[in-house]
């Protein structure tokens, strides 16, 4: 099976895997590989570093997609802005600019927005909603953040639910019904005890957020739900990228336990940087010594990184894995991408090493 | 490792400080260099604690360690806070869950306590942070400055008020950057360094650029196309490639910069570090 074909043709593709792999590279290869079949594609990159822009020789990318070049009507490209999608859901779930004033002006929802390690991740999930929605696309490739904040990425639209759902808060804000009352009243009693450890005014600054967000959680709710739904369902599909280093491969199996957690497979793996070898050129006899001790130090690490990575999957239920050389350096215009979409097109399956 | 020689090493790195967090872009080996600076400071004579946040941490290799996970911080503080038994309830219940995504900095902020603490308990010489990946330790590093603002009152307004000052204590606090010789490492490295002077005003000691390739020529010497050729192609503009990046820092920081070599089979980090601990010679210091 070649590399496109095991990609397949889903409306979503996930890239997740440790940093510093050549991820956000990867998924925007992988966007210009699909782009050129036809299909409408936008890559969707949610790491606020601007690698993405870097690798298409691009100034900027920006929340609304822009094509990544005139000489391309099918290939766009979107850089996460977590605060104007946040902003903008406030807005569109408010029933009144009073209230969307009341919560935007909120202590908390400005640290929900711009500091709350999640938000990112919330964010982003609203966003691939909003793209999918505007059916402008047939495929959209989520660039997510490395190793720890994807864990977040992955939890996100539960915490969130989980959030707004808080049912201890709710107790505050409205008496509850009669059978409750005793539970409510000692709920009381620990928030009054919260309060004398971060501060009253904490508390009353969450109480208020819980308020002012009254009745606009159940659109947030269902989106959460939706979203949750969308990455689980079979038209996602989970490409985890990798180096051939072990502190690498090792946050990348986490990585795909966590997914098989919210019952998920990773639908295949791309190991990059592996080391040149060019075994397939001719040999040079006359070749001075440092120049054959050289070729074969790259012989020796590749056949190191490709038992290490074979053994590495032989725990993961796929067949193998797809690799790309290292670059001696950074991508960083169309051209070059375009010749990294070229060796994602030849590359083969290497199956993993039979578990013993 | 004579001590004297590793006294050396690390007053060239981090000079004198009492708490330093090491951090960097995921993936580019902070925590080999955090074990590594661990290493250099017991065998100069010094007790060294390294602190990890990552459950999987490595091994231990003689230097003491501690791992801080924010809820069992959490709940520690509370049990400690008047708390009690209570504290468990408190967490079950869901209010401090709820409390806490809504006041996010709280969870980072009783770990920097923490981290106070064992600064000041007086045991240790040195407190070395593997510290989260850069983005998450700026927002680590903030959260006593937004919760000073939003909590005026209790005694987490007073808890982030020490923080700061123990962050911003040029004396006693610093920061080891650690980077590869690559473009978005790099960019990031920069950006994550004027955050921390300027916002934060924390005093960046040093910048690792963490597995630096080998010095290859280019060569006219070879069959054009031949294998060997290509080798030496690769390898030269891979090193060409690291230098210019590592002149980047350079020029962008005004710290000290120190180049770790690749390290070919280091398959374990406590391997690499000591590998790196041995060849210092190859980074200036002798």
């Amino acid at each position: 099976m070649d590399f496109l074909e095991a990609i397949g043709s889903k409306e979503t593709l996930v890239c997740i895997g440790p940093g510093g792999v050549g991820k956000t590279t990867s998924a925007a290869a992988v966007g210009l590989l699909l782009a050129r079949t036809g299909r409408r594609v936008c890559v969707l990159t949610i790491d606020p570093a601007r690698r993405l822009a870097s690798a298409l020789g691009l100034d900027r990318v920006d929340n609304e997609p822009v094509l990544a070049s005139e000489a391309i009507p099918n290939y766009w490209v979107a850089m996460l802005d977590p605060k104007q999608t946040f902003d903008a859901m406030i807005a569109r779930y408010s029933s009144s600019e009073a209230q969307e004033k009341e919560i935007v002006e909120n202590p908390v929802y400005r640290n929900l927005v711009t500091r709350l390690s999640g938000t990112q991740e919330y964010m982003a999930f609203e966003r691939l909603w909003e793209l999918r929605e505007s059916e402008q696309f047939d495929t959209i490739i989520v660039d997510t953040p490395p190793a720890q904040a994807a864990i977040d990425f992955l939890h996100a639209p539960s915490r969130l639910a989980g959030f707004l759902d808080n049912r201890v808060f709710k107790f505050m804000l409205k008496p509850p019904p009669l059978y409750l009352r005793p539970i409510a009243m000692a709920t009381r009693g620990l928030v009054r005890q919260i309060a004398s450890v971060v501060g009253a005014d904490v508390v009353n600054d969450t109480m208020s957020f819980f308020q002012a967000f009254s009745g606009i959680e159940e659109g947030f709710r269902e989106r959460a739900l939706k979203t949750s739904e969308l990455l689980t369902s079979e038209m996602t599909s989970y490409l985890l990228v990798s180096s051939p280093a072990p502190d690498s491969l090792a946050s990348g199996s986490r990585m795909v336990e966590l997914l098989q957690g919210i019952g998920h497979e990773v639908n295949s793996v791309l190991i990059n940087r592996m080391t040149p070898t060019y075994v397939s050129d001719p040999p040079d006899p006359g070749a001075p010594i440092q120049a054959r001790l050289d070729l074969e130090r790259l012989v020796r690490m590749r056949t190191h990184e490709q038992s290490v990575v074979r053994a590495w999957g032989g725990d993961l239920a796929l067949d193998g894995f797809y690799f790309l050389e290292d670059l001696a350096s950074d991508v960083s215009n169309l051209t070059a991408l375009g010749e990294v979409a070229d060796a994602m097109e030849r590359c083969t399956l290497v199956p993993f090493a039979v578990p013993e | 490792m004579q001590t004297a020689k590793a006294r050396i090493i690390l007053s060239e790195l981090i000079g004198d400080p009492r708490l330093v967090l090491v951090t960097g872009k995921g993936g580019v080996g902070k925590s080999s260099v955090a074990r590594l600076i661990a290493l250099t400071a017991q065998a100069a004579g010094l007790k060294p604690l390294l602190v990890l946040f990552d459950e999987f941490g490595g091994e231990s290799d003689g230097v003491e360690q501690v791992i801080l996970l924010p809820d069992a911080v959490m709940l520690e503080y509370l049990e400690t806070h008047g708390f009690g038994p209570l504290a468990q309830r408190l967490l079950k219940s869901g209010v401090i869950d709820a409390v806490s995504t809504a006041i996010p900095g709280i969870r980072d902020l009783l770990v920097l306590a923490k981290i106070k603490q064992l600064v000041n308990s007086g045991i240790y010489d040195l407190v070395l942070v593997d510290a989260p990946a850069s983005g998450h330790l700026l927002s680590l590093l903030s959260s006593p400055d937004g919760l000073g603002a939003i909590a005026t009152d209790g005694p987490i307004a007073s808890q982030s008020a020490d923080v700061i000052a123990l962050l911003r204590d040029q004396e006693l606090t610093g920061v080891v950057l650690v980077t590869l010789p690559e473009e978005t490492p790099v960019q990031e490295t920069s950006e994550v360094y004027n955050s921390l002077t300027t916002l934060l005003t924390t005093h960046v000691l040093s910048c690792v650029i963490n597995r630096m390739p080998t010095l290859v020529q280019r060569r006219d010497d070879l069959a054009p196309g031949s294998a060997e050729a290509h080798a030496n192609e690769y390898l030269a503009a891979r090193s060409a490639f690291a230098q210019s990046q590592a002149q980047t820092v350079r020029d962008l920081l005004p710290v000290p910069v120190f180049e770790f070599p690749f390290v070919e089979d280091a398959t374990q980090p406590n391997r690499a570090a000591m590998y790196l601990f041995e060849q210092t010679d190859r980074w200036g210091i002798h």
